[in-house]
């Protein structure tokens, strides 16, 4: 007899030499499904109401359901310019996210690739450039140089960036 | 007099909680105690003394006990309601399950979530249904959260003695069952899947019998399109079930194949436990605390692993048996004469605090 606390092993081993009956089997993917929030997102943001969502379900429900659609085809207009209003909101707070989450992605690479020896310093927004000698003036907006080690926490200086709204930058890798 | 009155933010006739409140008022009306039970949205079905909510009017003294499941429509009346606030924590699934599916009930579990911190601070005393759930208030500012757990009524669907209503073990054409709602984090589509490939490599015959109240149309077409694909002709999906159908389920099944990835408790593990039918199980939420060694726990993301449990439990009758029996000695950490105790300690709790 197998008992419960043996189970779970002999069940791993019994797929692991089975494992070619079974054929090919994708494996389960865990916790909530991110992936098709992130992929329909830009779909939800532009609302897009249907009329024939429009109905009434009242014993005369078929004139209320005609009065009610002809409603919103007279406002139609004053609709449009409410939907363009909002899906301009949410698509541009859908790109602002994405941008956030893009630079959290770079972030945690950093701090994945630093070692203990050579910290990231995660600083307030700066243009990251090559190396300055500190009496030479402002920092260009070159590049960083990887090499060049990590960048100084010093505090941005909105001359850098030309419309006064200096980039993030972070460890050096944006 | 001890007055406890509750409140619940919606009630109805197969409802978890709405049952659960039903329990503790019988306990409150045994130990001599008063008040009444009360809900914002109130289905029409629904055969039992509840009130509406605009209806509750607690004296400073009475206990008003917080059933908390999803978010509150007018959180500002539930907050400077008088009395003294008991909240009980039934968690909140979280909204990332329901986005894709069924966005209106995402909305109201997000706002279930964000209502915490404010219920958290305004509650004299906090309670949860499992441990797992008091740690998740603990997260929002709760201390000394008394664990309750859900009272199950073992005579709401007939369930005998385990060890002897257990059925004759079948080892071909087994029945596999799982009850829950109908959700994308039941994870039925991955119990689908896994008894798909038991069926195809080890039992023919075999059958599953999803039971449950489906959330929306869409997930429900999904799981039937993915039965299809996987063990056409094998699955069942069946909601709406009367109490004795659903006993009637308990006693067919030969295994218990529960996948669901968050529960804040899972009485459908105690009722396969009370009819006898053994459990395999991912260890999330609640599950390990609620199942102790009474279920195979399966945290492999591998379907295969599941699929080879399956058959291990059909083809090793000791394993059944002595799952069966460990399932019959788990029953007895959750009897009312051991939750009872807890259930009056927490309305003490908020008594005491706030006197």
């Amino acid at each position: 007899m197998t008992t419960p606390e043996d189970a779970l092993d002999r069940a791993r081993a019994a797929a692991h030499a089975r494992r070619d009956r079974y054929g090919e089997v994708s494996p389960t993917r865990l916790g909530p499904p991110y992936d098709r929030i992130r992929a329909r997102l830009s779909e939800w943001a532009v609302p897009d109401p249907t009329g024939y969502e429009i109905r009434s379900v009242r014993r005369v429900g078929a004139p209320i359901t005609w009065l009610k659609r002809g409603l919103v085809r007279l406002l139609y207009q004053f609709h449009a310019q409410l939907i363009a209003d909002q899906s301009r909101f949410n698509l541009l707070a859908l790109n602002y996210v994405r941008t956030l989450e893009e630079r959290i992605d770079a972030l945690e690479r950093a701090l994945a690739d630093a070692t203990p020896a050579t910290p990231v310093v995660v600083a307030t927004p700066v243009v990251v450039a090559a190396p300055v000698d500190a009496a030479a003036g402002p920092p260009s907006s070159a590049p960083a140089d990887p090499a060049a080690g990590p960048p100084s926490s010093a505090p941005a200086d909105p001359a850098a960036h030309p419309d006064g709204a200096p980039e993030t930058s972070v460890g050096g890798l944006r | 007099m001890t007055v406890v009155h509750q409140l619940l933010s919606g009630a109805g006739p197969h409802d978890a909680i709405t049952t659960e409140a039903g329990v503790f008022r019988a306990h409150f009306t045994a130990w001599g105690w008063g008040g009444e039970d009360h809900a914002y949205r109130i289905h029409p079905r629904l055969d039992a003394p509840i009130q509406p909510a605009a209806a509750l009017t607690p004296a400073p003294d009475d206990v008003v006990l917080l059933h908390h499941s999803a978010g509150w429509p007018r959180l500002d009346d539930v907050l400077t309601l008088p009395g003294r606030k008991l909240l009980l924590y039934h968690n909140v699934t979280p909204a990332a399950w329901f986005w894709v599916d069924v966005p209106g009930l995402a909305a109201h579990c997000q706002l279930g979530r964000d209502q915490l911190t404010a219920l958290v601070a305004a509650a004299d005393a906090t309670a949860a249904d499992s441990a797992f759930n008091a740690g998740e208030l603990a997260a929002y500012g709760a201390a000394n959260t008394v664990v309750v757990h859900l009272l199950l009524d073992r005579a709401r669907l007939g369930a005998g003695d385990p060890v002897v209503t257990g059925t004759a073990r079948r080892t071909a054409g087994i029945r596999v069952l799982f009850v829950g709602r109908l959700s994308p984090h039941k994870r039925q589509d991955e119990v689908i899947r896994a008894f798909g490939l038991y069926r195809r490599v080890h039992d023919p015959a075999a059958v599953l019998t999803l039971v449950g109240d489906p959330i929306g149309e869409r997930y429900v077409e999904e799981l039937r399109a993915l039965a299809d694909r996987y063990a056409p002709g094998a699955v069942t999906i069946e909601s709406g079930l009367s109490e004795a159908e659903l006993a009637a389920r308990y006693r067919g099944a030969d295994v218990f194949l529960c996948l669901s990835e968050h529960e804040g408790f899972c009485i459908p593990l105690l009722e396969a436990f009370s009819f006898g039918v053994p459990v395999i199980a991912r260890p999330a939420g609640a599950i390990p605390e609620v199942a102790g060694d009474a279920a195979l726990l399966v945290p492999d993301a591998d379907p295969v692993v599941v699929a080879e449990l399956i058959a291990l439990l059909a083809e090793d009758a000791p394993l059944a048996q002595e799952l069966i029996r460990r399932g019959s000695e788990r029953l007895r950490a959750f009897a009312p004469e051991a939750i009872a105790p807890r259930l009056a300690a927490a309305v003490r709790a908020a008594e005491r605090v706030a006197a």
